[in-house]
């Protein structure tokens, strides 16, 4: 997996992990408005730098392997852990 | 003889009119949330708040000689 991807992934992954653990906290603190806007905000950018990673690098996911009708993109790109 | 950690440490924690400690039971502070670490630090030290980023062994007083 090239340098770009590698990056991509990790930005992915720690923006993902941010998400849960506001999550974690939103389920004992479900009224924190301040939480649930840092929460609100974190998922959009989670969602797009999936998004940018899986324009450049491919699906993260089987159910995001929908950019081509002509190839099972998902078997045909490297898998997200298929790493150097 | 093992120490008693002061449990409202140096952050403190929000003061609850909690009745005198009562023996056998737990008391945990309700965690309030001021900021949160940037997503690569919090996914590194695996949590984003600070708060809560207490490595075992690092503050001598929460520390028991294995």
């Amino acid at each position: 997996m090239d340098m770009d991807c590698e990056r991509a992934i990790r930005e992915v992954m720690a923006a993902d992990f941010t998400c849960y653990d506001l999550a974690l906290y939103l389920n004992t603190h479900p009224f924190d408005t301040r939480a649930l806007a840092v929460y609100y905000s974190s998922v959009q950018r989670a969602r797009s730098l999936r998004e940018n990673y899986e324009r450049m690098c491919g699906p993260l996911t089987a159910q995001a392997s929908t950019r081509t009708l002509n190839c099972w993109e998902w078997a045909l790109t490297p898998w997200p852990w298929e790493w150097q | 003889m093992y120490q008693i950690p002061n449990l409202y440490g140096s952050q403190g924690a929000m003061p609850m009119n909690m009745p005198a400690f009562q023996l056998a039971h737990a008391y945990v502070p309700v965690q309030q949330m001021t900021c949160i670490y940037p997503p690569m630090v919090g996914l590194k030290q695996g949590t984003i708040f600070p708060e809560l980023d207490r490595p075992y062994g690092v503050e001598p007083e929460y520390t028991v000689d294995a």
